[in-house]
């Protein structure tokens, strides 16, 4: 993988890229009210904002030319033909969703699922073209006719690494912060943080908007209005207050608020306020994508008397205690059967993921997927031997509080029927007397009735000597 | 280990389920590693992974009742891989489930 560094000044806005074919630095200066004005490495388009021509950012884009291809937009702002319509034409539904795309003479219907993300795509003849699949938020495979491929990204949802299901690689892609591609084909049109990009255009389908990642900011006005105290965001056509590096805009929709980003994103807000997960949320953050490979056999049913994996790249082993918990990507929560395992090769090679810590977790967790499934493994750092015990709270299928308990096998606690649509989220691993400790006092909280049997022994206990909970 | 055996008492406080599982954690003897225990929805589990659970429900048998914490109990098995259980107690029950 190509190696570019980049430089960030305060207020984390891009400043400068060193890009990794000449050595040499390209400066990305950007103005106070956060336009880029220089560092792109298509000349055409350089030449054209030379030119002034247009620019977007005098908001006089009806008919906008840049480049090779002009753009018609419809009375919503939104970008309905390129090159009048011989290039590209896009439809939309009153969502605002574009649900086809004429290219050439190539017709391509958009199917979505019920949070408004892609699923699949048919062509004028309502033939299957692509099946995407998707996780917390995140695009991770796609069928293809009869090929499947999966998609790894990194920490802002960009595809990095596509790979078969035999392991090798189909493509392995590169960007530079703002999005233009330098490395890999175009196995998956989903690219830059997960947006699609139209080879007819060149431009980024960022739903609420198209993007441009050789301009490096959206080529019409953000439907959210900026902050009048954070001139960033007074520039109506940036890209993330011009802090790529960091921040997404999943929904096309630019964030305002400086404090937004991939490792705090705002709860509510159109980008990076996505509550359900996503590649940009605490769970991916500051991911070191594919810096290690995980190799492991799988000949046996039960992976937790397996064969001990293995770590390159990290200069680390993992121990095989650390098997923890199987979470089924398809339905994220249930644990798949050992038995997926049987039946598999007997070694897989899989990217390794490292999983950033939430505030309330105490020890160091690795998170990495392959095509059917991700594993969680738990421990620390140094070595699988200290927090061998479990402190989990199970949770319903429509997320809400069953029980607690403390395991120190969380693969084999609970049947597919016991959790009936449910799952497991472990809250904290350590000795057991400290996870004891941990589960009284969360008890402690919960209010008396929430557990059934909770004002039974509230009452046990007052007749034994008026003690107050916790016990 | 194969299969996993589950004590379950339906009144009785979270001290005296812990109670019981460090009980057996000092005290079983035959093959039987006591995994943890969980407790909510009406009951409280204490889970103990086996390879041979005719032959530990005898042991905890033996050690509950000599403490005088058999009583409620129900005790049921099942393989780690499996769905369903066996009841092993009361004799006469043929239903067993974890909420």
């Amino acid at each position: 993988m190509l190696a570019a560094r980049f430089g960030v000044k305060q207020l984390y806005t891009l400043r400068a890229h060193l890009l990794p074919s000449s050595d040499s630095i390209t400066r990305c200066p950007i103005d106070g009210l956060g336009k880029r004005s220089a560092g792109f490495v298509d000349r055409d388009i350089e030449q054209t904002e030379t030119a002034s021509a247009g620019y977007p950012g005098s908001r006089d884009h009806d008919h906008f030319q840049m480049g090779p291809c002009s753009r018609r937009y419809d009375a919503e702002n939104r970008i309905q033909y390129v090159d009048d319509g011989s290039t590209g034409f896009y439809v939309y539904d009153a969502n605002g969703s574009r649900v086809a795309k004429l290219a050439g003479s190539a017709v391509t219907y958009y199917v979505y699922d019920a949070e408004g993300d892609v699923v699949a795509e048919r062509d004028a003849n309502n033939n299957w073209i692509q099946t995407y699949i998707r996780f917390g938020g995140g695009m991770i495979g796609l069928y293809r006719g009869a090929n499947t491929g999966f998609l790894h990204q990194d920490h802002l949802g960009s595809t990095r690494l596509v790979t078969a299901s035999n392991q090798s690689v189909y493509d392995n892609m590169d960007y530079l912060p703002y999005g233009e591609q330098i490395a890999g084909s175009s196995v998956t049109t989903h690219k830059f943080t997960g947006y699609e990009r139209d080879t007819e255009s060149g431009l980024d389908y960022a739903s609420a908007r198209h993007y441009s990642s050789n301009l490096g900011r959206f080529m019409s006005t953000d439907l959210l209005s900026g902050s009048p105290g954070y001139p960033q965001s007074w520039n109506r056509y940036s890209y993330v207050m011009n802090n790529p590096l960091n921040e997404i805009a999943p929904t096309g929709m630019d964030a305002d608020d400086p404090d937004c980003d991939a490792d705090d994103p705002c709860a509510g807000r159109g980008n990076n306020g996505n509550p359900a997960g996503g590649y940009a949320n605490t769970d991916w953050a500051g991911v070191d994508a594919f810096s290690a490979v995980l190799s492991y056999n799988s000949t046996g049913s039960d992976p937790s008397l397996q064969a001990t994996p293995t770590l390159s790249g990290m200069g680390a082993s993992v121990g095989k205690g650390l098997w923890n918990e199987i979470i089924d990507l398809t339905n994220f929560g249930n644990r798949i059967s050992n038995s997926l395992f049987s039946g598999k090769p007997n070694y897989h090679q899989i990217p390794i993921r490292e999983r950033v810590l939430a505030e309330n977790e105490t020890d160091r967790q690795i998170m990495w997927g392959t095509s059917a499934f991700l594993l969680f493994l738990g421990g620390e750092e140094e070595g699988p031997e200290k927090g061998t015990t479990f402190l989990y709270e199970k949770l319903a299928a429509d997320g809400s509080h069953l029980k607690y308990g403390i395991t120190k096998n969380p693969l084999t606690r609970y049947s597919d029927s016991q959790l009936a649509g449910g799952r497991l989220k472990f809250l904290a691993q350590g000795d057991r007397g400290d996870m004891l400790k941990l589960e009284r006092d969360l008890r402690s909280t919960l209010p008396i009735g929430l557990e059934e049997r909770q004002l039974y022994y509230v009452i046990i206990e007052f007749l034994k000597g008026y003690r107050v909970p916790p016990y | 280990m194969k299969y996993q055996l589950v004590l379950q008492y339906q009144n009785m406080s979270f001290a005296q389920i812990i109670k019981i599982e460090d009980l057996l954690t000092e005290r079983i003897s035959s093959g039987g590693d006591v995994d943890g225990h969980d407790f909510g929805q009406g009951e409280g589990n204490i889970f103990i992974l086996t390879d041979n659970p005719d032959d530990t429900f005898e042991e905890v048998k033996k050690i509950l009742m000599t403490n005088g914490d058999w009583a409620g109990i129900r005790v049921g098995f099942r393989e780690v891989s499996e769905n369903h259980y066996t009841v092993l107690w009361p004799k006469n029950s043929d239903r067993f489930t974890v909420a």
